[in-house]
């Protein structure tokens, strides 16, 4: 499985670049007014409004670093028929690599109320996550995002 | 405007502002590739052009045009000469370094060049880069000929003492001017510009802005004062100085010179620019700064140090997207090796050997992630904000991929995820006894797939009769992963992308023979192409042949 690598603090994850749309530089967020901790903002992309996650806030690991590595992986909203967007902001986004398919991940506790950074493997520079994503995004973090995507064509 | 998809491709991609080069030249270059193409549908060629890089470029080098001669402003060179070599004299060591950015055909990095040379100044002490998005101008200045229009500011001593004629009325230029400019091609709306270079003392980019759009020009501004050394030289041209801020910005030299300097050059510590004499040190560096610099920034000229010592010490106000992260950099563990011994520079790293290019070498990748890991330059942020919050042009959603190809007289194309390969025709295993739609089995690349009769399936060719074969025949191997068959086609045409919305219904008149295994017809390039259906097209193979 190909996959985009990148880093949420000390934690690398490894994200499979078919659950992928885009990945884009970081821009200019809206806050949303009485969102939780975790979410940095809003944005414009193409027309429609995608809510974005800090992951660092998400996980409770500081702040992602403001370089030009830290970018917006926008993915569908697990789950959401529609398929909405959602950006996740994460550091160090500036790789692909060939990694062993882990198979569907998605079992086992993806009901789990916490995020949860997924299986792990273990590569020359230590331990890295596979990371899916309705388990990183839980059910009811997922309600939230929702809540906030508007899109014009729908 | 005529061709309004293809020229707003065009402002996205080069910030062209279509007014400043008239409807009707901008007009006669898109009718003539669209003529070379023979695409007539103006939709399909700017759909072509957002996805063919290639298309883009031979576009962009019928539009740029290179109007410019030897000389071009006197001012400009009176000032930046005595500028250059007094900055060479104060480095001795450093090279100073000039960048000419939208060169045209190469008359004004070689002015320079020419200009340095009769001052004297040695050309191990400079290093000149000129770039221009046309790579037809950048060959034509690799070619270094001119003609007459190019010498229209140039004495005859300067030509013949620089120049020599050729044939058909051109003049060569000597090969040690012409070896004094790198040339390369680059387009100033990349945010990425140059973005491996170190920092220009001298950055010329006159009359180019003239052909941008108002934020075109913001971003080809960011680049180059990020491209520009901290106490370095911008010049531009006499319509174009409006564009720097006045607060920020000081005119250098005389105002027909059209240099600028920014103003933080000013504040860091000198009172005036640039008043150099002989071997003094442009400006006096504050010394508790001078003490902390590492010892292999030491050993270079002062000039040189203090510009690392106002970079780490963080008041330096250009964005840090140059691949250098402090003191201790590319000279102190050669991370500027693609410049030096890589593809940019004499290819003689040894590493290049098991690269092939330092694309792919561990030490420049190593480079860009330190250049990544730099905090994001002003304006960066704003800029992706508001480009990402543009609609994309409805032409460019769902698009798909076909292979266009050609069977007796018909034109067909499947998509291009079930052609596994394009080959030429080759020799095959006929099979006794079988006859229809199986010729025989054939090789490719060491598997032995089924050659089929894909033209008598869909009807093309009456049972019995071979396929014609000609120099444009090619051999088709399609299918699903682990069930492809090879056929035989009159010609491969190329891959198309085309919009579903495109796809049109099988027009009942066509529908006699491909039309039961097709799913529409493409109209485009003056022809129209069934569409094959894979699904029944294969599933009718694996049910007439297994």
């Amino acid at each position: 499985m190909l996959a985009l690598t990148f880093q949420i603090g000390p934690n690398r994850l490894a994200l499979g670049v078919r659950e992928i749309k885009e990945v884009v530089p970081r821009v200019n967020l809206k806050p949303a007014p009485f969102g939780p901790s975790w979410l940095a903002g809003v944005f414009v992309y193409r027309g429609q409004v995608v809510p974005v996650v800090d992951l660092h806030k998400l996980i409770a690991v500081g702040n992602c670093p403001d370089f030009l590595s830290s970018r917006i992986i926008l993915v569908p909203l697990p789950g959401d028929p529609r398929e909405r967007l959602i950006g996740l902001l994460a550091g160090q986004v500036a790789d692909i690599r060939e990694l062993p398919s882990m198979g569907n991940g998605s079992s086992g506790n993806s009901d789990s109320s916490r995020p949860d950074l997924g299986p792990v493997i273990v590569d020359a520079e230590g331990i890295m996550h596979l990371a899916v994503l309705d388990r990183v995004i839980p059910a009811a973090y997922r309600q939230q995002l929702s809540a906030l995507c508007h899109s014009t064509d729908s | 405007m005529r061709h309004p998809a293809t020229i707003s491709e065009l402002t996205r991609r080069i910030g062209l502002n279509p007014d400043s080069l008239g409807e009707h030249a901008l007009n006669a270059a898109i009718d003539g590739r669209m003529r070379v193409l023979g695409v007539f549908d103006e939709a399909a060629y700017a759909i072509r052009l957002s996805a063919d890089a290639n298309e883009l470029q031979s576009l962009i080098n019928d539009i740029v045009v290179s109007e410019t001669w030897f000389y071009r402003g006197a001012d400009f060179f009176e000032t930046v000469i005595p500028f250059v070599r007094q900055l060479a004299l104060a480095r001795q060591v450093t090279p100073v370094r000039i960048l000419s950015a939208a060169c045209g055909t190469g008359e004004e990095p070689y002015s320079i060049a020419i200009a340095l040379e009769r001052a004297g100044v040695p050309s191990h002490s400079y290093r000149i880069d000129a770039v221009d998005l046309s790579t037809r101008n950048i060959d034509i200045a690799r070619l270094g000929k001119y003609g007459d229009f190019s010498f229209r500011q140039t004495d005859q001593e300067l030509r013949s003492s620089f120049f020599r004629p050729t044939g058909g009325g051109l003049w060569e230029i000597q090969p040690g001017i012409r070896g004094a400019v790198n040339f390369r091609v680059g387009n100033l709306m990349d945010p990425f510009f140059l973005g491996e270079e170190l920092p220009y003392d001298l950055i010329c980019c006159r009359n180019v802005f003239i052909y941008f759009t108002p934020s075109a020009r913001k971003v080809a501004l960011q680049n180059l004062s990020r491209l520009l050394a901290l106490d370095g030289l911008l010049g531009l041209g006499h319509a174009e100085s409006s564009e720097l801020a006045e607060p920020n910005w000081k005119r250098f030299g005389p105002e027909g010179a059209c240099l600028f300097q920014h103003v933080s050059a000013l504040m860091a510590g000198a009172t005036t620019p640039l008043v150099v004499a002989g071997r003094t040190p442009r400006r006096a560096a504050p010394v508790q700064i001078e003490e902390t610099l590492p010892e292999s920034a030491a050993s270079e000229s002062v000039v040189e140090s203090r510009k690392h010592a106002i970079r780490s010490s963080g008041q330096h106000r250009r964005p840090l997207l140059v691949m250098r992260s402090g003191p201790e950099s590319h000279r102190a563990d050669g991370t500027d090796c693609w410049n030096t011994i890589g593809v940019r520079g004499d290819h003689s790293c040894r590493e290049l050997a098991k690269y092939d290019h330092c694309h792919n070498c561990h030490v420049f990748s190593a480079a860009g992630r330190r250049f990544l890991d730099n905090i994001s330059p002003p304006g960066y942020l704003a800029e992706w904000t508001e480009r990402l919050a543009e609609p994309i042009p409805e032409a460019g959603r769902d698009l798909e991929n076909v292979l266009i190809f050609r069977m007796r007289d018909e034109w067909l194309a499947l998509p291009v995820a079930c052609v596994a390969e394009v080959t030429l025709p080759r020799p095959f295993h006929r099979v006794p006894h079988r006859g229809g739609l199986l010729d025989g089995i054939i090789n490719i690349r060491g598997e032995l797939h089924l050659l089929v009769r894909v033209d008598e399936l869909v009807g093309l060719t009456p049972p019995g009769e071979e396929i014609p074969m000609t120099r444009k025949s090619r051999l088709l191997v399609a299918g699903t992963p682990n069930n492809l068959w090879a056929f035989v086609v009159n010609e491969v045409d190329r891959v198309r992308r085309f919009p579903a919305t495109e796809l049109l219904p099988v027009p009942t008149t066509v529908a006699r023979s491909t039309g039961r295994f097709s799913r529409g017809v493409l109209v485009g390039d003056g022809r129209m192409t069934g569409l094959l259906d894979e699904v029944k097209l294969f599933d009718a193979l694996r049910a007439r042949l297994t």
